[in-house]
């Protein structure tokens, strides 16, 4: 203390820290507009004894701010993404006043309405079944344009897996390359360690923005990256997502992790992200409208058949059909751990269908449940089951057969009598090719329209729905209409999480975000602190000189 | 709380963003004249549109159906006027004969030719086609509801081949209806004989095979087939007068209005022939009476039809008040058809379309609010400490 050389040093000590902190200076000027770049500051502490040190460069964050972003990124994610592929699904289901399926409907019915009051036209006839046709290709391109967005949405599953597992390795290299050092301060034997954490910050940002996270930091500043209760990156462990292919739904993928060597399904841990609200919008709403599609065409055919076979066509023929295509589906559930598999799936009874979706759900090697999953009832339980002995249900016959292992307790078999029906729904071919065989009669007779009459009063007969309760037609707007409910709401909610994600973003700005002026005012502050220190330096250099004239 | 110009940016970058979205959405409200743009602009009222423009065209459909009816119901209307004027006449010519002392053998015969020539009238009203079908076959409507005189020629020899032969009419009016036989007595000649009578209507007449043969309104057409005639071989000729009906009884129905349906047509057996009327009254066979009553010379049964004439036409009128009856119903369902019609496309527009004042203002509002953000914004980012520090 008193030592000259000690002030000669306090003086050489301030010079370097002033130099430091002007240095942290110019790098948050330099990354005012870097994305993810946290405002950084020197710290700086007096030493024992005198003069000051440098500790090291922190960088100023918030933590529990930190962890509310990932929270919201996360809404905004799904929300996004939701409202994304909901607007996509609506424009299919745009209609003008000329076109569209509506319009078809509306068509097809004036047309039916036309033929009653002449049964016995050719042109009528003609023109009904070129209406018929007309409905028959608005389903079909329906449905086909939803199979392309479910495709997409397949496309955008796939890279969003991808890019995930690109960041979680990223983020597992950081946490080596940490090496222990992650949530310190970083120092001269510790050089980019903010740079580093910032990068995997940035990257637990944007994984947020995929899937939900939870992060939890050790003592090591290791990162554990929770999505649900998988650990996707522990330390240097990563835990990919794996995408496998589901036969029960078209071959769409489905994102799973490997849990003790068995494919675990992700969807239920995925409320939140883009990547959740990708397969929501895949597996629920676009499979969903899909199925309402396939459901009005199976409908139109089970009941335009029913009617149409009590008539006679004008050659005398009765019990035609008018449409072809109706047929069951059977499908193993995903994850079925038996190897029974399906035989057949046929309708024996159409008049007993219904457009629910049915669940033959095992309860052991040989007894089964049927189950309703659009009622959410139970049909039947405890019914024996030999393989290959047809189960019947709903007017449909399912045969199952057992390979090598029997139905494990668990397995389930989706039932339905729809799908796939809007693609494969067409004019049966004896009408299809002679006008005359259309039965708008009940007797033959070319003037008698009661079967047209019939026909037509199905425009007004309430088979849709769960249950049965609309209108061809009603039940179409009605599906249309839910689903712009939900693409509304989807907008609403992206905004309100807009609004949140910017008041958080503007706190997190506030915190971590580079003020230009506050760092201008910095500039001044160290530059007059260096010039202070020079000229302790210099005077006590003066002091020094005078002691050495004494000489 | 700290405010870095990041901030500032950023909330300027969002306001523009949302002011932007807003002038958009004014534009395009303007652009289409309609509130509704997609269905999730509004789902609750998007659905209603949807539902009110399908009443519409359910409207539309209706008052197609109603013209429809009513163009046909003129056809009925014509037809039963014809109907009317033919047996006022067939009265007034029938009058004539039924008075004992100005009435003879040769007025009678000038009179039932002339009704004979108003049956066949009668035939083609009947056999009315309207739009490529008969308005009077029931749901028969592909074919002649009422079937012409017809002549028809049997016998074993055309059964087994021997012969060839067919009947066909050539003047109703000329034609008895009885019943004939051609008799073969040698390969070259033969004799007609009218059997309800017993009386040959000629005799030893020569036969050349496929020469035809006239008789009482009727030609027949023999020909040698396996082979030729020979003694003792006889054809039988029948013969039917018009009127028989083909068609049903059956009512087409068309949709007025919902749950509702009114008949197109009239069934011909029920104005032609009366049935399903107390007394009704075959017209037909009315007009072969006064045929039969006339070659016959009987007054007595002259006079009795003059009263079915009267019966008769009071049937073919209460059919044409029918369908006068329906037209009305058609009109009144048409002006109310008509009136819904309007009255749901007023509630869609409510629904469905801009008040132009409204959007317009909303459209200068929305214009202002982006300009005014965009000049705040020009002036806000300008200033920085660093612009004051040289």
């Amino acid at each position: 203390m008193g030592n000259i050389f000690g002030i000669l040093n306090t003086g050489r000590q301030a010079i370097h820290v002033q130099r430091s902190g002007m240095s942290v200076t110019g790098t948050n000027i330099a990354n005012v507009n870097t994305p993810g770049y946290t405002r950084q500051r020197a710290v700086i502490e007096p030493l024992t004894g005198g003069g000051v040190g440098l500790v090291g460069v922190e960088r100023l964050r918030d933590e529990f701010l930190t962890a509310r972003m990932l929270l919201s990124n996360g809404r905004l994610g799904e929300r996004l993404a939701r409202v994304g592929a909901l607007q996509q699904l609506e424009s299919a289901f745009e209609e003008s006043d000329q076109a569209g399926l509506s319009r078809s409907l509306q068509d097809f019915f004036g047309a039916l309405q036309n033929l009653s009051i002449k049964p016995e036209g050719t042109s009528e006839r003609e023109a009904f079944l070129a209406r018929a046709r007309q409905m028959i290709s608005g389903l079909d391109g329906l449905s086909g344009q939803i199979d392309q967005i479910r495709g997409q949405l397949d496309q955008q599953v796939r890279q969003q897996v991808e890019r995930a597992n690109t960041i979680t390795r990223e983020i597992a290299a950081i946490n080596q390359q940490l090496g222990g050092n992650g949530g310190r301060i970083e120092t001269s034997q510790t050089p980019g360690l903010n740079q580093l954490q910032d990068q995997r910050d940035k990257l637990i940002q944007e994984l947020s923005i995929i899937v939900p996270v939870r992060v939890l930091t050790d003592e090591h500043g290791s990162v554990t990256v929770m999505t649900g209760s998988t650990s996707l990156v522990e330390g240097q462990r990563v835990q990919p997502l794996e995408l496998v292919p589901d036969p029960a739904s078209d071959g769409m993928l489905r994102v799973v992790v490997q849990e003790l060597g068995r494919p675990r399904d992700m969807a239920a841990s995925l409320n939140e992200g883009s990547l959740g609200a990708l397969l929501r919008a895949r597996d629920h709403e676009a499979r969903e409208m899909k199925g309402q599609v396939d459901r009005l065409a199976a409908g139109l055919a089970r009941d335009f058949n029913l009617v149409h076979r009590a008539g006679t066509g004008l050659d005398g023929v009765s019990g035609r059909d008018l449409f072809s295509g109706l047929q069951a589906s059977a499908t193993a559930a995903f994850g079925n751990r038996g190897d029974a598999g399906v035989t057949s799936a046929a309708i024996v009874d159409p008049s007993a269908l219904n457009w629910d979706d049915y669940e033959i759900r095992f309860t052991g090697p040989s007894s089964y449940d049927i189950y309703n999953a659009s009622t959410r009832t139970t049909v039947s339980t405890g019914n024996a089951w030999t393989s290959g002995v047809p189960i019947v249900l709903a007017g449909m016959s399912v045969v199952l057969e057992q390979g090598a292992a029997a139905p494990a307790a668990g397995d389930a078999f989706h039932v339905n009598g729809y799908a796939g029906m809007s693609q494969r729904i067409a004019l049966d071919p004896a009408v299809a090719s002679n006008p005359r065989a259309l039965a708008a009669g009940q007797s033959g007779a070319a003037g008698d329209n009661r079967n047209a009459l019939a026909l037509l009063s199905l425009r007004d007969r309430p088979t849709m729905g769960t249950p049965p309760s609309q209108t061809f037609e009603g039940f179409f707007t009605n599906a249309r209409v839910s689903l712009a409910t939900r693409a509304e709401a989807a907008g609403s909610a992206l905004h309100s999480e807009d609004v949140a994600q910017q008041q958080l973003a503007a706190m997190h700005e506030s915190v971590s975000g580079v003020s230009l002026d506050e760092e201008a005012t910095n500039i001044i502050q160290y530059q007059r602190s260096f010039e202070a220190a020079s000229r302790l330096v210099r005077v006590t250099d003066e002091m020094l000189q005078t002691v050495l004239n004494m000489i | 709380m700290r405010v870095t110009q990041n901030t500032m940016f950023n909330q300027l970058s969002r306001q523009l963003q949302g002011n932007t979205a807003r002038l958009i959405q004014a534009q395009e409200r303007m652009a289409t004249q309609k509130r509704i743009n997609r269905l999730s602009d509004n789902p609750i009222d998007g659905g209603r549109v949807i539902d009110l423009k399908g009443a519409v065209a359910r409207s539309d459909q209706y008052l197609n159906n109603i013209e429809r009816l009513t163009s046909v119901a003129g056809v009925y209307d014509t037809a039963s006027g014809q109907l009317h004027d033919l047996l006022a006449r067939s009265k007034e010519l029938l009058v004539k004969e039924s008075n004992e002392v100005t009435s003879t053998a040769a007025t009678r015969e000038a009179t039932r030719i002339e009704l004979s020539i108003l049956s066949n009238q009668l035939v083609s009203i009947a056999n009315t086609q309207f739009d490529g079908k008969y308005v009077f076959g029931g749901y028969r409507t592909d074919q002649p509801p009422f079937a012409e005189a017809a002549a028809t020629l049997g016998g074993a020899a055309l059964a087994d081949g021997t012969l060839h032969g067919s009947a066909r009419v050539l003047d109703a009016t000329a034609m008895n209806y009885h019943a004939h036989e051609i008799r073969f007595t040698a390969a070259d000649r033969f004799d007609i004989i009218d059997t309800d009578t017993g009386q040959p209507v000629s005799t030893n007449q020569p036969y050349q095979s496929g020469q035809p043969i006239r008789f009482g309104g009727i030609e027949l057409t023999v020909a040698n087939g396996a082979g030729a005639p020979t003694a003792g071989m006889t054809l039988q000729l029948t013969s039917t007068p018009a009127g028989a009906y083909q068609g049903d009884s059956q009512l087409q129905e068309i949709e007025i209005q919902p749950g509702s349906r009114v008949p197109l047509n009239i069934p011909g057996d029920r104005i032609f022939q009366g049935v399903g009327r107390p007394g009704g009254i075959d017209l037909f066979a009315l007009m072969n009476t006064i045929d039969t009553a006339l070659r016959e010379g009987d007054t007595t049964a002259i006079q009795a039809q003059l009263d079915r004439l009267d019966q008769a036409r009071e049937q073919v009128s209460s059919e044409r008040a029918g369908v006068g009856t329906r037209v009305n119903l058609l009109e009144q369902v048409k002006s109310r058809q008509t009136d819904i019609k309007s009255n749901l496309e007023i509630l869609r527009s409510n629904i469905e379309d801009i008040d132009i004042a409204e959007a317009l203002t909303e459209l200068s509002k929305s214009q202002n609010a982006y300009e005014a953000s965009l000049s705040a914004g020009s002036r806000i980012v300008q200033s920085s400490l660093l612009d004051f520090l040289r």
